[in-house]
């Protein structure tokens, strides 16, 4: 094993009154066990989430599979794996890397880490209950939203522990100037607390289902374009200018990213045939649009911080992973754009489009980007590299592939049954067999997908366990030795 | 940029909102929403299902049928609901207005359910699609009505048990394909009569202000008789008083 360099962090501007901050190895020591035991949770429930996703893409090409067995019906399975790759890996693994991340740049040790703990436990029970519920019928029948209240009360208090830790942390930093990953980071964090305590909140509050309906649409726009994109993007801004050895530049140009993306991104997320007012519709059709504007602000950041020096991101896994989160934003916000046009809404709007549209954000830019920010920083929690590179290179291309076989099945087979849909007198049978072929290429991409998350969960287990064998077991030699020598003098 | 109080004060205003924007704004419009009342048949719509009808809803969503089922009609010119005669009228707010959990779907795999109690009225006994039998049917094995389904079935709502003295009046009428050995009876279970009791109550054809839905070109009446202009209109047979035949 070879120790990976404890190099201090280039990015960040060192202006003065930074003699405070601790060293790398100091910081990457003090969160060792706390990341790493979030990790090891989250890529657990991608693991067995993606089983249950490729199950249920195998269940709309064959309806027999385990047809029995009432609490695999695809009904189900779907809630189910919704609710496990958001809250199960995404969410979890976000604020794990966030913190790693900010304790980074803010050049101090983690403090609190009692909280991340309690964050940690709570928050793992509450998705298993909600899991587990969903699949026995307790799911709540909002898309995306699905847990049932005694999943998510004690996830909401959990991610209020964790999140103020982690703001305890940002406010206890040694380095005042805040990095671009910072501020997506902060936005990340808190909005997703507020938009998960207020939507749960309002869900027991009121009985009406129409109102039910709108959180739900509201709190998944929040989700997808305030949680999980800006949590991408502080993964991407930290990550690329390390791999590259670039800082982020220009800082005016994230900053209008930034702030266009809180002024915009929160609105809209409203579908074209939701049956509510249309004034809702058009703003979500406005909002869709000009998110085009902070999409293009990143593009133009990331491009400008590179600068034509790709090779060093391709080369590494965490590299090309992170540049194929940025590619699937890309993708994701053109998509997002043309979604809203008359005539293609008309034919992809209650097609299997959403879905592949859904997962882009979640498994394409989110997942790749946080796939790639655990690529990163394992082996500098842990202190030793990884013990099979190759295969580390292998999971980011079988990941890739995976999310885009999945997503690109999911959106031709969405464009193809749109244009069946709207057929005069075709059947629903006739409707899906025209998407057949492209439903089995998502489905391979599942199985691809499934696989190389199953192998990253076992490679991120073994580097921990090595890590614990070094770090406990001379503590452990020692302290059984000073029990030994205790032992013969009391017996002298 | 070292100001961290500026960016979270102005994350709290933008979020404060957007949350002002997409729930309190709709919150405070749908304050009034009543239902509306027809002044030709002096009835109101939408009317609350029955009990088991509600059971029933509460069985589709634990089922998780929205993920591959629609109840949602989209206005004229965007896909084409209209043309392929799912509903006489886009979907509106008020269609939904005593639903519980509302469900309008995001996929449609399946066939829309908007009006899927009236398609299984309108056919009836006579030419035997989709009555109330048909539909336990369907659930309890939906390749047995068509081979090319990809529905999953529901033998959970089922109980299968040997035939007693006297067949139940509730089993299901199978056909010998089936997969049921002789000797056995299928009986639905009570939440399969609610979830056959929710979808047969969905219907949604009625006009409403936010959507009227258009008049047919009325013909002049020939003959010389009293008969009500528009034959059969307002009337209050099932599945006639909503909306005038074609």
């Amino acid at each position: 094993m070879t120790t990976p360099p404890t190099e201090m962090d280039s990015t960040v501007p060192a202006p003065g009154g930074d003699q405070d901050r601790a060293s790398s190895s100091e910081i990457d020591a003090s969160c060792r066990w706390t990341v790493l035991a979030l990790f090891v949770g989250a890529l657990f429930w991608l693991a067995a989430i993606s089983g249950l996703q490729a199950l249920a893409s195998f269940k709309l090409l064959m309806p027999g599979i385990l047809a029995r067995c009432e609490f695999l019906s695809y009904g189900r399975l779907e809630g189910a794996v919704s609710c496990g790759l958001v809250f199960g890996f995404a969410i979890p693994a976000l604020l794990a890397l966030l913190t790693w991340i900010q304790c980074r740049l803010g050049g101090q040790p983690l403090a609190g880490a009692l909280g991340f703990w309690i964050f940690g436990s709570m928050w793992n029970l509450g998705v298993l209950g909600s899991v587990v519920g969903i699949l026995a019928g307790d799911g709540s029948g909002l898309a995306w939203f699905e847990l049932p209240v005694y999943g998510a009360a004690p996830m909401a208090a959990a991610y209020i522990v964790g999140a103020g830790v982690l703001l305890l942390n940002v406010k206890l930093r040694a380095v005042r100037e805040m990095h671009v990953a910072q501020w997506f980071l902060l936005l990340s964090v808190i909005w997703f607390g507020w938009a998960f305590t207020v939507a749960i909140l309002l869900n027991q509050s009121l009985s009406s289902g129409l109102i039910h309906l709108v959180v739900g649409y509201w709190f998944k726009q929040q989700l997808f374009f305030m949680t999980l994109l800006p949590g991408a993007l502080a993964v991407v801004f930290y990550v690329m200018p390390k791999v590259a050895d670039v800082p982020v530049r220009p800082r005016s140009m994230a900053l209008f990213a930034f702030w266009t993306l809180v002024f915009i991104g929160p609105w809209g997320g409203i579908p074209q045939s939701a049956p509510l007012p249309a004034w809702m519709v058009s703003v979500g059709v406005v909002a869709g649009t000009l998110m085009l504007v902070p999409v293009l602000a990143t593009m133009l950041t990331v491009r400008d911080t590179l600068g034509g020096e790709c090779g060093a991101l391709r080369r590494s896994g965490e590299g090309a992973l992170v540049m194929g989160s940025v590619l699937a934003l890309a993708l994701f916000a053109g998509l997002n754009w043309v979604r809203n046009w008359p005539g293609f809404a008309g034919v992809v709007e209650l097609s299997i489009f959403s879905k592949g549209l859904s997962l882009l954000l979640v498994l394409g830019v989110c997942g790749l980007g946080v796939l790639g920010g655990i690529h990163h920083a394992v082996p500098k929690l842990t202190g030793a590299e990884w013990t099979q590179p190759s295969w580390i290179r292998v999971h980011s291309a079988a990941s890739m592939l995976g999310v885009l076989a999945i997503v690109a099945g999911l959106l031709l087979a969405g464009v193809f049954q749109g244009l069946q849909n709207n057929r005069l007198g075709a059947t629903a049978s006739e409707i899906l067999a025209s998407a057949r072929p492209m439903l089995a290429l998502s489905a391979l991409g599942c199985v691809v997908y499934f696989l190389a998350q199953a192998a990253l969960f076992g490679a991120v287990l073994w580097q921990s366990a090595l890590a614990c064998r070094t770090c406990c077991l001379p503590c452990l030699i020692d302290w059984t030795k000073a029990g030994v020598v205790g032992k013969a003098e009391v017996g002298r | 940029m070292k100001h961290g109080p500026f960016i979270v004060v102005g994350l709290l205003l933008a979020s404060a909102s957007s949350w002002c924007g997409m729930v309190l704004a709709p919150l405070v419009q749908w304050l009034d929403l009543q239902p509306q009342k027809d002044d030709a048949t002096a009835t109101y719509y939408p009317s609350r299902r029955s009990g088991l009808a509600e059971q029933g809803s509460e069985v589709y969503r634990a089922m998780g049928c929205f993920h591959c089922h629609t109840q949602v009609i989209r206005a004229r010119g965007f896909g084409r609901d209209l043309e392929n005669g799912l509903g006489t009228r886009r979907s509106v707010a008020i269609d939904f207005l005593y639903d519980h959990t509302v469900m309008p779907g995001e996929t449609r795999l399946g066939p829309d359910l908007t009006n899927f109690g009236v398609r299984s009225r309108k056919a009836g006994d006579t030419n035997g699609v989709l009555s109330r039998q048909s539909i336990l049917v369907k659930l309890f094995n939906p390749r047995s009505v068509n081979s090319a389904s990809i529905m999953p079935s529901y033998p959970e709502l089922f109980e299968v048990r040997k035939i007693g003295k006297m067949p139940s009046p509730e089993a299901l009428a199978l056909s010998p394909g089936s997969g049921v050995e002789s000797g056995l009876e299928v009986v639905p279970k009570p939440e399969a009569l609610a979830l056959a009791a929710y979808l047969s109550s969905l219907d949604c054809r009625k006009s409403v202000f936010e959507a009227p839905v258009p008049k047919p070109v009325k013909k002049e009446i020939e003959t010389g008789t009293n008969a009500p202009p528009g034959g059969v209109v307002g009337t209050n047979v099932v599945g006639t008083n909503s909306a005038p035949p074609k």
